[in-house]
């Protein structure tokens, strides 16, 4: 506080006593007034109210000059006469009368009068010693109070007990009474009995109001939870009553916060069920509190995620995230979904409930942790929706945010692309009309080595460079926007397996179009796929050495990431590449082809097919023939011309054809009924004069669902192939594109599915046994007791 | 000590999948021994278990109400019974 214009000085010491003894005689009495006026009740009241009083005083100064000794003698006696007002204006300014005017005596600005200097001690030692009293007045009468009213709490007669549970709330309202009222057990379990008992409305009202306010404090919140406060405010969740309703939410809520137990007593209460079935009400303060609630009770227990659920929470969750706009309780919101998210059987109720549109509603908005939340809550939903359609509006933000500086947000968004494009023909088309392709490139760009940003995003190029439409397209654009260098590079350290993996697919599909065969060719990507191949491969065969005699062993992981699955991959991307000359001429210099021919004797049937595959194409030069031949690649192929798989078996039928080229003519014949003899045996017409431009559309294992779950255990991506045997996942999950492939005959026995194959991930080891982490919805059993 | 009979379901159940038809999360009875304490008691199968010990059985998990009834020597069951709770 400072008093700058107001003044004051002691020219005269003679009259300093005489305003003392007035100023201290005043004082007696009026300082009285501010303790039993009430009006300072109000506890913490060293506030501004004082200073605007003061304002009162503000008087212009200066003007001292040119009086008469008449005039001075006149304002002397004016200024004696007003020392005292002045004093009090420092000490007491609320006893002013107002409007009185009181003549400044302060001559220089820069130096405070003495009575100046006084007023902001003065005040505040006033406070000090007002606050002492009534906080004394009213600790004795609360504690003096306390055992009385404990007693007409528990008596018999309602009236008497709804009285007492006014007056104590009366009391609760000032900080001492309401320490006295937390440090008495007995008064705390007589207001929980009030509530657990009484059908009194006046008495629930006063009751649980006081238990709010005892709310605020760490004693009073652990008064409340040992007298059992926490079941008879549950079942206050109940009341019809807004006010009753409000404080009990606020009061479970801070003991959420604050109690530790309260989250076990609450849900052994059954409050959950009883919060979700408030969602239903429409005040967004009161519906953010309950969120919040939700939130810390959901977090980390699985059990309550399940009840969530079963109460219909997630369908309420997704209609307050439609129909409201306060940036609060769509946050709070926002925070239950995400927490609901990770939950593979809520995770299906709110995709159903409408969940992904409501979010997507909010990807726009201004805040900043409403916007992340919604996000990470997509990403962990994205892998239940890939069936979803209606997303157009989330995709198109979707491309729109990939543009954030944000990382986190970035990374969110690439997440949920590569999920929601896989597998689905629709949301393919259309990332690829609002230019996803472009967006996906520059964020690969921007990413440098930030490979939770790479990973996805390589994906989601993957997906949309195959199995729709529009992926030529796709593919033209991404070498149309500078993007195959960049994604080449990749292939390189210090990219981890997964990531490498996922490139390798892109590359294999941006192969399919003929204009980037020399753009991929430049970029070196033949060298570097050899070259993984060959890292690939020579671990596979020290394994196979180390592990030699035993059983054999299902593979290590390298990030996850199976060797077998790199050579399936770089294997069926050359096999794509070779389709042009010139590749395959790189390819033979590479001094590869051994290692092709030995891997027709790997036990895993795509790794066969690839193979057979990527030699198919080698031999359709000359020297490509001559050199599989010198690798003594004849029986092997022969032999897989009994292959169970389709592929496989025409791959090396082909391969055996065009290295019979130069061959006599009676050996063409053997070679032909041999193939005859195999390939017809599920009468399937068969042309062994075929083309061989055989279009497999996506030779890798089926698209994945990057299914990254933002807060626990490992991405499953990784680990995807773990839940099946490794061999049934390949070829009859592969669509054949049969219209390039020149057989006049039944088709059909190539396309084996044509269905594409959405791979969930997360089902998969759903078994009829009790789940051991109770993560997963078990179907039906029984427990004999 | 046995009770004598089984119970199936619970949140974390599909009831869908079981072989009695129920139709909600409850928690049934699905076998009472002959001649067990809890035949005897007048426990019969398809009732639904709603409290044990006060306990709320209309929301737990399957391993939660499996827990609570293991958990004290006499049991107090409050059930739903068809044809007595409902038409």
């Amino acid at each position: 506080m400072s008093y700058p214009t107001r003044a004051m000085s002691y020219q005269n010491p003679g009259d300093i006593s005489k305003d003392q003894t007035a100023m201290w005689q005043q004082s007696s009495y009026l300082a009285d007034s501010g303790i039993h006026s009430g009006a300072q009740t109000q506890v913490p009241s060293l506030s501004g109210k004082e200073e605007e009083e003061m304002d009162l005083f503000d008087l212009d100064q200066g003007g001292y000059q040119g009086f008469t000794q008449d005039q001075v003698d006149d304002m002397n006696n004016q200024l004696i006469s007003t020392r005292a007002h002045r004093v009090r204006g420092a000490m007491f300014p609320e006893t002013l009368e107002e409007g009185i005017e009181i003549p400044s005596t302060q001559f220089d600005p820069q130096h405070q009068t003495a009575v100046q200097r006084l007023a902001e001690p003065s005040q505040m030692l006033k406070h000090a010693v007002v606050n002492l009293i009534n906080y004394q007045d009213d600790a004795e009468l609360a504690t003096r109070a306390i055992p009385e009213l404990i007693k007409l709490l528990n008596d018999e007669d309602q009236v008497v007990v709804s009285q007492a549970a006014m007056m104590v709330h009366q009391l609760s309202k000032k900080e001492a009474s309401r320490h006295a009222i937390m440090n008495s057990p007995q008064m705390v379990a007589a207001l929980v009995r009030a509530i657990s008992n009484s059908n009194d409305l006046e008495t629930t009202k006063g009751a649980v109001g006081t238990l709010h306010k005892l709310s605020h404090h760490r004693q009073g919140l652990l008064a409340i939870f040992k007298s059992g406060g926490i079941p008879a405010l549950v079942k206050l969740l109940c009341s019809s009553v807004e006010s009753v309703l409000f404080y009990a939410i606020t009061t479970l809520h801070n003991l959420l916060l604050h109690q530790d137990g309260s989250k076990m007593a609450v849900r052994l209460a059954g409050g959950l069920q009883k919060m979700v079935t408030l969602l239903q009400r429409n005040n967004t303060k009161f519906l953010a509190i309950v969120t919040d609630c939700l939130q810390i009770l959901a977090y980390g227990n699985q059990e309550s995620k399940l009840i969530i659920l079963a109460s219909q929470g997630p369908m309420e969750l997704v209609r307050i995230m439609r129909s409201y706009n306060y940036e609060k309780l769509l946050w709070t919101t926002s925070r239950v979904l995400k927490v609901l998210s990770v939950c593979s059987s809520n995770k299906p109720a709110i995709v159903e409930a409408g969940g992904m549109q409501a979010l997507a509603m909010h990807l726009g908005n201004s805040s900043q942790r409403l916007v992340q939340n919604c996000l990470w809550t997509l990403r962990n939903l994205s892998d239940a929706a890939t069936k979803v359609n209606g997303l157009d509006s989330l995709l198109s933000s979707l491309v729109q945010v990939l543009a954030s500086s944000d990382v986190n947000v970035v990374t969110c968004a690439a997440g949920i692309l590569s999920n929601l494009t896989c597998n689905n023909q629709f949301n393919k088309e259309t990332v690829c009309q609002f230019d996803g392709i472009s967006a996906l490139v520059r964020t690969i760009m921007n990413a440098g080595d930030r490979e939770e940003i790479t990973e996805p995003a390589v994906c989601a190029l993957r997906h949309l460079t195959s199995r729709h439409d529009k992926s030529e397209l796709a593919q033209n654009q991404v070498r149309l926007v500078g993007g195959i260098p960049v994604i080449v590079r990749l292939l390189n350290p210090p990219s981890r397996w997964p990531l490498v993996k996922a490139v390798i697919g892109l590359i294999r599909n941006l192969a399919l179009c003929q204009d980037n065969f020399a753009p991929l060719r430049e970029s070196c990507a033949i060298e570097y796929l050899v070259q993984l191949l060959m890292r690939a491969y020579q671990d596979t065969q020290r394994r196979a050495s180390l592990a030699s005699g035993g059983s054999q062993q299902p593979g290590t992981y390298a990030d996850g990431v199976r060797m077998e699955e790199i050579i399936e991959g770089t294997v069926g991307a050359l096999h794509i590449l070779a389709r042009e000359f010139y590749n395959r001429e790189q390819i033979r210099q590479q001094g590869v082809v051994p290692v092709f021919v030995r891997l027709l004797f790997n036990d895993i049937e795509n790794i066969q097919r690839v193979a057979a595959g990527v030699l198919c194409e080698l031999a359709a030069d000359k020297e490509g023939a001559d050199m599989i031949e010198q690798q003594g690649a004849t029986a092997p192929l022969t032999e897989l011309l009994h292959s169970r798989n389709e592929g496989v078996a025409t791959y090396a039928a082909a391969v055996l054809f065009r290295m019979s080229e130069d061959k006599p003519q009676d050996y063409k014949k053997r070679l032909s009924m041999e193939l005859s003899s195999s390939l017809f045996r599920e009468e399937t017409l068969w042309n062994p004069d075929l083309g061989m431009g055989t279009d497999f559309q996506d030779i890798l294992s089926p698209e994945q669902a990057y299914d990254n779950m933002y807060n626990q255990g490992p991405p499953s991506v990784h680990s995807s192939h773990a839940g099946r045997p490794y061999q049934q996942q390949g070829y009859d999950q592969i669509p054949i594109n049969i219209q390039t492939m020149d057989i006049g005959s039944p088709l059909d026995a190539m396309d084996v599915t044509g269905a594409e194959t959405d791979l969930n991930f997360d089902n998969i080891d759903q078994l009829p046994t009790p789940p051991q982490d109770n993560n997963q919805v078990a179907a039906w059993y029984d427990t004999d007791l | 000590m046995r009770c004598g009979f089984k119970i199936g379901g619970g949140i974390d159940q599909d009831y869908n999948k079981s072989p009695q038809g129920y139709t909600d999360n409850g928690i049934y009875v699905t076998e009472v021994h002959e001649s067990s304490p809890a035949s005897r008691a007048g426990l019969r199968v398809h009732d639904k278990i709603l409290q044990c010990n006060g306990y709320d059985f209309t929301m737990v998990t399957h391993k939660k109400a499996v827990s609570y009834i293991k958990k004290s020597p006499t049991l107090s069951l409050l059930v739903a019974r068809k044809g007595v709770t409902s038409t």
